[in-house]
């Protein structure tokens, strides 16, 4: 069972919606001053050092994201729950922005310290496929057509079956985040091992993990202020589709006119 | 502060990563309050547009039998 309805999904995110912009305004504002200016230069990397507290908390999130997505279109496919087709639709922005940020800030932080800014090696090209996983699920979800005549005026008929397929798409490329996650461990790579999630404890000094942790939550605190905006609008278009659908039938003589439901609940 | 070593990186990385999440965060959030004030002028709350949402087979009725 899909246990999560549409809405208590919203009435949560509507609950949590100030706390969440209090969270990430205070740790932007601490994890920044921390990342820029309070904590120590490495002793290899230098200064370059602070490129990686804008890298790191993009791949994480990129890597939970893609997660994320693919278990709500694992259950929107087995309950045939259209919830789970607008949380992917409203997440996955989100996760190829972050996708992209990786992929860029890690080519600005590889160049002075590798003499290069890209190499094929096994996490760069996994994280990669992920930007494209994210980019064709976009184009195949986009696609609304194709639906039955039976389907429409359905939730599913409004839907359409790009969600459908795209939905199959983000399960089948879910194989890709063990790879972007343990190739660091499974294969030589120039990207260094994790040293963070890490076996053996954090390999890092507090005054770097600090500004790291607080970005980290900054991020996913803004990730979630976006995908709020994203569903409550998605959910909104969805309903006023399935409305517009309904006002071009014609009145079946099998079902009852549709009864005028007050409003009881306030806006956020 | 220019004379930092990997002063161009570093502005680079912060500044792109600026720019992408606050145009992503300026489109999400434009669209969420049109569809709101629209909403709101139609008498439709964050709750209602939820409501008309169903779950499960209720999607898909003509798939069940």
């Amino acid at each position: 069972m899909f246990a999560v309805t549409p809405r208590q999904l919203t009435r949560w995110l509507n609950a949590a919606y100030p706390w969440l912009v209090v969270v990430t305004l205070i740790a932007f504002a601490v994890g920044l001053t921390q990342a820029l200016w309070l904590s120590p230069p490495d002793y290899q990397q230098g200064q370059a050092v602070r490129i990686l507290y804008v890298h790191v908390p993009a791949a994480w999130l990129c890597s939970m994201i893609y997660a994320g997505m693919a278990l709500a279109a694992g259950l929107a496919i087995v309950y045939q729950a259209p919830l789970g087709y607008l949380i992917c639709q409203a997440a996955a922005p989100i996760g190829l922005t972050m996708t992209g940020l990786t992929l860029i800030t890690g080519a600005l932080w590889g160049k002075p310290m590798w003499g290069t800014w890209w190499v094929w090696d096994a996490r760069l090209t996994s994280v990669f496929v992920l930007f494209f996983l994210y980019l064709s699920y976009m184009l195949v979800a986009a696609q609304g057509g194709g639906q039955s005549q039976r389907q429409q005026g359905t939730h599913q008929g409004v839907l359409g079956r790009g969600q459908k397929i795209g939905a199959w798409l983000l399960v089948l490329g879910a194989i890709d985040l063990p790879l972007i996650r343990f190739s660091v461990e499974w294969w030589q790579t120039l990207h260094q091992p994790a040293s963070v999630l890490r076996r053996g404890g954090v390999a890092m000094p507090s005054s770097m993990l600090s500004p790291l942790l607080w970005m980290a939550v900054a991020y996913s605190g803004y990730g979630l202020l976006l995908f709020r905006w994203r569903l409550l609008t998605l959910l909104r278009q969805h309903k006023q589709r399935a409305a517009s659908w309904r006002l071009m039938q014609p009145p079946s003589p099998s079902s009852p006119p549709p009864q005028p439901k007050p409003n009881q609940d306030s806006a956020s | 502060m220019m004379a930092t070593p990997y002063f161009g990186y570093i502005l680079s990385a912060y500044g792109v990563s600026a720019f992408a999440l606050l145009a992503l965060g300026w489109h999400s959030w434009i669209n969420w309050r049109r569809s709101q004030l629209e909403a709101t002028a139609d008498g439709m709350t964050d709750q209602a547009s939820a409501e008309a949402l169903p779950t499960q087979k209720e999607a898909n009725p003509h798939e069940q039998g």
